[in-house]
C-alpha cells in the first residue's frame, strides 16, 4: 500500500498537463550516454545504432527507479542484420496496473560502411491512465545518425518525437515527451572509452551525462559516470562480455531518492551474418 | 638553375604534395550555390545588419559564369571575390607582375597569404587564361545564338491562417501567396539584362496602386560594346569608394571575414534583386580610360513615404503594400539621385573623387525627436567624398573623407592591412562620422545602417601558427556622440571577436567563435529627463563541425549566449542544429534536412541560425522561446534546362504560447509551417 502511494505521489507530481516521465528507457551504458553507441543496440536512445549490428542480436533490460517496482521499465530488442538495411523490434514497458505506458518501436537503420549510420524508427505509444480507464495511443517518429569523425571518435544524434505531438483525451492532454540529443564517444585506446551526452527535453531542463569503460580484461568491463539534472547523480556499472554474451549491472545513486539498478543481458546468434 | 627553372619545380614539388586536395575539391560535391550561401552565412554571421543576399548572390554568381582570368585580370575584377582580402587581392597580382602567368591552379599555393581555404573558395570563379586579353570577333546572331537566357518563377505560402487574411474585412487586401518572376540574360560579359517581378504574401494584384505585380525593376547592360564603355538603362546599384558617399550594394560591416572591412568599389552595377528600396534608376555610364574611369549617373524613381501635405516624415523600404496604410504610402514622392566618379589608378594607388546630388520633390522633416535632431531635412543634399587606396610594400592603406555641404557634416574612414609574414596578417580601420553626417545611401563601416554619429577604431589580426590552424580575432571599440533610437545620451560600445578555425582532417572541419559586445542602452522605456544607461553585454559562443562523406555532408552546430536582462538575473540562448545535405553527382536531385532545437527565454537572447534555402532565397531566421524546427530543401533536375526546388519547414513552439506573431501576422497555435516552390528553366 505504501509502495502503491509512493508511486501515485511519484506520478501526481509530474506537472499538472500530465507530462510523462523520460518516456525512453536507457540504454546499457552507464549514466544513459547511449546515444553514441556502436556495441551495444540502443534502438530506443538512437536508431542508428541498429545499423552496427552484425549479428542476430536479443537484448533485454530491467531498469528500476529508487527500489519500487512499480516504477520499474522493462524493455526487450531484437535485431536483424541485413546487407541493405538492418531492422530492430523493440518494446518497452513501464508502469503498473493502474498505470502504465507501452512503448514499441520498428526502427530500420543503414550502415554506410562504418563511416556512418542513419535510422529511422517508428513508434506506437500506449498509455493506460486510471483517469480514463482505457487505453491512449499515438504515432512517434524517432530518427537518429551517428557519424564516424575518426576511427575512435563517434558522433551521435537523435530526436524523439520531434514534432511535439500530444495525446489528446477526452478530458485532458497528455504531452508525450519531445527529446533532442547529442552525443560523443572518443575511443582513447583499446580498453578506454569516454563518452558524453547531452539531453534536452523541449518544456524541461538538460541533462548532461558523461561516462567511461574500462576493460579489466576481455571479460569483464568497469563503467563509471554521472549526471546532472537537479542533482548530480553519479553511476557505477560492471558488465561482463564474452563473444556472443554481455550482462551488464548498471547503477545511479540519486542524493535524494536513492539507487535505480538496472540490468541488461545482451546475446549475439552465430556468427556474422552481413558480409 | 634559372629563375623559371626554380619556380618550376616548386609548382612540381607543390603539386606532388596537394595534388589530391584541390583535384578533390574541383570534383567536390558542393555546388556555386553551396559555396556562395557558404560565404554569405559567414558575412552575416556576426552582423545584425540586413544586407541584399539577391545582389552578393548576384554578383558572385556572374563571377562563376564568367571566370575571372587570373592571368589577366584587375584588382576592381578580384573585388568582387568579395571573400578575398586587399591583402589577398595584392598579393595574387603581385605574383603575376613578378612570376608571369600561373601555369596552373596548384600554383595559387606559392601566393602569400593565400591558404586551402581560400584557394577552395575561389576556384569556382577563376580561371587560368592566356596572359593576355584576347579579342574574339562577335557576331549579332551571336546574341542569339551564344546567349545564356534563364527564366525562373518562385512562390512561397505559410500553410496556417494569419490574422491578416481572417474575417469579413481583412487587413490584408491580396491573397497569401508570394509570387516572383525572374528573367535574366547574359551573353559573355558584354551584354547583360534582367527582369523581376513580385508581389508580396498579402498584396493584391490589382487595384489602385498596383497593376499585376506589385514591384517590378528591369535592367540592360552593355560593356565594351562602344569602344570600353560601359552603359546601364534601367535599375542599378552604385558603389564608390569606402561608401561614404553612395553605397547601395550595402557589402560592408564587421563579419567573420575580420580581414575584410574595407568596402567593395564596385562601381555602377545592374540590380535584379527585389528589395523595393536599395537601387536607383536611370542611365549609368562608366568610361574607361588607360589609368582612370569616369562614372557618371543619373537616377530618377518613385520612393514609399509617409507624407502629410508637402512634407516627407519618413521613407519606407519595407517595399510591404498590404493593408491600405501601406498602399497609402507607395510611391508617393519622387527622388532624382546625380551623381559622378572620378578614379586615376597609378602602379601602387588609386585615388577618387564622388560626388552625389540628391533630391526630393517634398521636404523632408521627420517628427522631431531628439536623438533624430542632425537626421537629413529638407529636399536635397550634396556630398563629396574623395577616396584613396595604396600599396606599400606589405602595407597595404585606404580611406575616405567626405562632406556633406547642407549641414557641414563630415565623415571619414582610414584603415591599413599588414602582413609583416604569411602566416600573419594585421589590419586596423578608424572612422569618425560626425551626426551631422546623415546621407540616405551612404553605408560603410559602423555599427549604424547610415554611417553617422558614430567614432570608433577597429582592430583585427588573421593568424596561421600551425598547419590545419586558424586564428582570427577583433577588437572594436566605438563612441556614440549625440543621441541614438533607444538610446537617450551619449554612449559608446565594444565588441571582441575570437574565432578559431582547425581543418582536422580533409573532410572534416570545425571551428568555434567566441564574441562579447556590451553596449550602453535606457535603463527604462519611459523617457526622462534626466536619462539613465545601463551596459548591456552578451557572451555568445558558436561552435559548428561540418563532415563531408562522399556525397554527404553533416553539419552540426550549437550556438549559445548569456547575458543580463537589464541588470537582471542572466538569461541564456541555446541552439542546436543537425544538419544532412545528400548531394549526388550521378542522380538529378538533392536533398538537405534541418533538425534543429532552440531554448531562448528571453528576446535578448535569441539566436539568428542559417538554414538552406530554395535558390535565389537566403535565410537567416531569428530565433526567440523554446521550441523545434524541422526543415527539408529538394532539388530535383528534370533536365540539363529544368530545375525544381522545394522546401517545407515547420516550426513547433513548446513554451505554452498560443499564438505566433502579432498584428495581422499573427497565427493561433504553437506551430508554423512554411511551403516555398521554384522552377528555373534555362531557355
Amino acid at each position: 500500500m505504501l509502495r502503491l502511494f509512493s508511486c501515485l505521489l511519484f506520478i501526481m507530481s509530474l506537472d499538472c498537463s500530465s507530462q510523462i516521465r523520460n518516456i525512453l528507457p536507457d540504454g546499457m551504458s552507464v549514466a544513459g550516454v547511449s546515444v553514441a553507441d556502436e556495441q551495444y543496440n540502443t534502438s530506443f536512445s538512437n536508431p542508428a545504432t541498429i545499423g552496427y549490428s552484425k549479428r542476430l542480436a536479443l537484448q533485454f533490460q530491467y531498469q528500476n527507479h529508487y527500489i519500487i517496482h512499480e516504477l520499474s521499465t522493462r524493455s526487450f530488442s531484437f535485431v536483424v542484420p541485413n546487407k541493405y538495411l538492418n531492422t530492430g523490434l523493440s518494446f518497452s514497458y513501464f508502469g503498473f496496473s493502474k498505470y502504465n505506458e507501452l512503448m514499441i518501436g520498428l526502427g530500420t537503420s543503414r550502415n554506410f560502411n562504418n563511416k556512418f549510420s542513419i535510422g529511422l524508427q517508428a513508434n506506437y505509444l500506449f498509455i493506460y491512465s486510471l483517469a480514463t480507464q482505457s487505453y491512449h495511443r499515438k504515432f512517434i517518429p524517432q530518427m537518429g545518425l551517428s557519424l564516424h569523425l575518426s576511427p575512435s571518435i563517434l558522433l551521435g544524434f537523435q530526436t524523439f518525437n520531434p514534432s511535439q505531438f500530444a495525446l489528446k483525451t477526452d478530458q485532458t492532454s497528455i504531452r508525450i515527451p519531445s527529446i533532442f540529443s547529442i552525443g560523443l564517444s572518443c575511443r582513447l585506446d583499446e580498453h578506454f572509452v569516454w563518452k558524453m551526452q547531452l539531453d534536452k527535453e523541449m518544456s524541461t531542463g538538460y541533462k548532461l551525462a558523461t561516462g567511461f569503460a574500462y576493460s579489466l580484461s576481455g571479460w569483464l568491463q568497469l563503467q563509471a559516470g554521472a549526471y546532472t539534472n537537479d542533482y548530480l547523480v553519479p553511476c557505477l556499472g560492471i558488465a561482463y562480455q564474452n563473444n556472443a554474451m554481455t550482462i551488464g549491472l548498471n547503477t545511479e545513486i540519486h542524493p535524494l531518492l536513492g539507487l535505480c539498478p538496472q540490468l541488461s543481458v545482451s546475446y549475439l546468434f552465430g556468427k556474422n551474418h552481413v558480409k | 638553375m634559372s629563375n623559371k627553372n626554380k619556380h618550376y619545380c616548386i609548382v612540381f614539388v607543390f603539386s606532388l604534395l596537394y595534388v589530391g586536395q584541390i583535384h578533390a575539391q574541383t570534383n567536390s560535391q558542393q555546388s556555386v550555390d553551396q559555396f556562395i550561401s557558404d560565404i554569405f552565412e559567414q558575412f552575416t554571421a556576426e552582423t545584425e545588419k540586413s544586407i541584399d543576399y539577391d545582389a552578393f548572390y548576384e554578383d558572385l554568381k556572374e563571377c562563376a559564369r564568367n571566370p575571372v582570368n587570373i592571368n589577366h585580370t584587375t584588382r576592381e575584377e578580384l573585388k568582387h571575390l568579395v571573400f578575398l582580402t586587399d591583402i589577398q587581392i595584392e598579393n595574387i597580382l603581385e605574383y603575376v607582375y613578378e612570376n608571369g602567368a600561373f601555369v596552373n591552379l596548384y600554383e595559387l599555393q606559392l601566393v602569400r597569404g593565400l591558404d586551402m581555404t581560400d584557394i577552395r573558395r575561389m576556384l569556382p570563379f577563376i580561371k587560368l587564361g592566356e596572359g593576355v586579353d584576347q579579342k574574339n570577333q562577335v557576331y549579332w546572331h551571336d546574341l542569339y545564338r551564344y546567349a545564356e537566357n534563364e527564366l525562373t518563377f518562385r512562390t512561397d505560402k505559410t500553410i496556417e491562417k494569419k490574422a491578416g487574411y481572417s474575417g469579413a474585412d481583412p487587413l490584408y487586401s491580396g491573397d497569401s501567396w508570394y509570387e516572383q518572376l525572374r528573367y535574366s540574360y547574359r551573353f559573355r560579359n558584354m551584354v547583360q539584362a534582367g527582369f523581376t517581378a513580385e508581389k508580396d504574401a498579402g498584396e493584391a494584384y490589382w487595384n489602385k496602386k498596383i497593376k499585376g505585380f506589385d514591384f517590378y525593376t528591369a535592367y540592360i547592360r552593355l560593356n565594351k560594346i562602344f569602344k570600353n564603355n560601359t552603359l546601364i538603362l534601367g535599375d542599378y546599384k552604385v558603389s564608390f569608394g569606402q561608401g561614404l558617399v553612395i553605397n547601395t550594394a550595402g557589402m560592408s560591416g564587421k563579419s567573420g571575414f575580420v580581414q575584410n572591412i574595407s568596402s567593395r568599389s564596385t562601381g555602377i552595377s545592374g540590380y535584379s534583386s527585389t528589395n523595393e528600396a536599395s537601387f536607383l534608376r536611370g542611365l549609368g555610364l562608366t568610361v574607361n580610360g588607360k589609368n582612370h574611369v569616369i562614372s557618371l549617373f543619373i537616377s530618377t524613381k518613385m520612393c514609399d513615404a509617409d507624407t502629410t501635405d508637402t512634407i516627407i516624415r519618413s521613407i519606407s523600404s519595407t517595399g510591404y503594400h498590404r493593408t491600405q496604410s501601406e498602399l497609402m504610402t507607395k510611391n508617393n514622392v519622387r527622388e532624382s539621385v546625380f551623381g559622378a566618379n572620378v578614379m586615376y589608378t597609378g602602379l601602387n594607388y588609386q585615388l577618387g573623387i564622388t560626388t552625389l546630388f540628391d533630391c526630393f520633390n517634398k521636404a523632408i522633416e521627420p517628427i522631431g525627436k531628439t536623438y533624430n535632431y542632425y537626421y537629413f531635412k529638407g529636399k536635397n543634399q550634396f556630398v563629396t567624398g574623395i577616396s584613396y587606396r595604396a600599396r606599400l610594400n606589405k602595407l597595404n592603406v585606404f580611406g575616405e573623407t567626405a562632406f556633406l555641404t547642407t549641414t557641414g557634416g563630415l565623415a571619414t574612414i582610414n584603415g591599413g592591412s599588414f602582413s609583416p609574414a604569411s602566416y600573419i596578417n594585421l589590419v586596423v580601420l578608424q572612422r569618425y562620422y560626425t551626426a551631422s553626417y546623415h546621407v540616405i545611401h551612404a553605408s560603410s563601416f559602423g555599427e549604424n545602417t547610415i554611417p553617422s554619429n558614430e567614432s570608433g577604431i577597429y582592430m583585427g589580426a588573421e593568424l596561421r601558427p600551425f598547419a590545419k590552424w586558424k586564428f582570427a580575432c577583433y577588437l572594436d571599440s566605438y563612441r556614440f556622440a549625440w543621441l541614438k533610437f533607444g538610446v537617450d545620451a551619449p554612449s559608446w560600445g565594444r565588441d571582441y571577436l575570437l574565432q578559431a578555425d582547425y581543418n582536422f582532417k580533409r573532410n572534416v572541419s570545425m571551428y568555434l567563435r567566441l564574441r562579447y559586445k556590451e553596449n550602453e542602452k535606457n535603463k527604462t522605456l519611459v523617457s526622462q529627463t534626466m536619462p539613465e544607461l545601463y551596459t548591456d553585454n552578451k557572451f555568445s559562443l558558436r561552435y559548428q563541425l561540418t563532415t563531408n562523406v562522399n556525397d554527404l555532408v553533416f553539419k552540426s552546430v550549437v550556438d549559445g549566449n548569456i547575458c543580463p536582462n537589464n541588470g537582471q538575473h542572466p538569461g541564456y540562448g541555446l541552439l542546436f542544429s543537425e544538419e544532412i545535405a545528400y548531394h549526388p553527382t550521378n542522380l538529378p536531385w538533392q536533398i538537405d534536412f534541418r533538425y534543429m532545437m532552440f531554448d531562448a527565454a528571453d528576446y535578448s537572447n535569441r539566436i539568428y541560425s542559417y538554414e538552406k534555402d530554395i535558390l535565389h532565397v537566403f535565410s537567416i531566421p531569428v530565433y526567440s522561446g523554446k521550441g523545434s524546427r524541422m526543415s527539408l530543401v529538394l532539388r530535383y533536375d528534370v533536365n540539363k534546362r529544368l530545375s525544381m526546388w522545394l522546401k517545407v519547414s515547420q516550426t513547433v513552439y513548446s513554451d505554452s504560447r498560443t499564438q505566433i506573431g502579432s498584428g495581422g501576422e499573427a497565427i493561433q497555435g504553437n506551430r508554423k509551417s512554411d511551403i516555398r516552390y521554384e522552377i528555373k528553366w534555362d531557355l
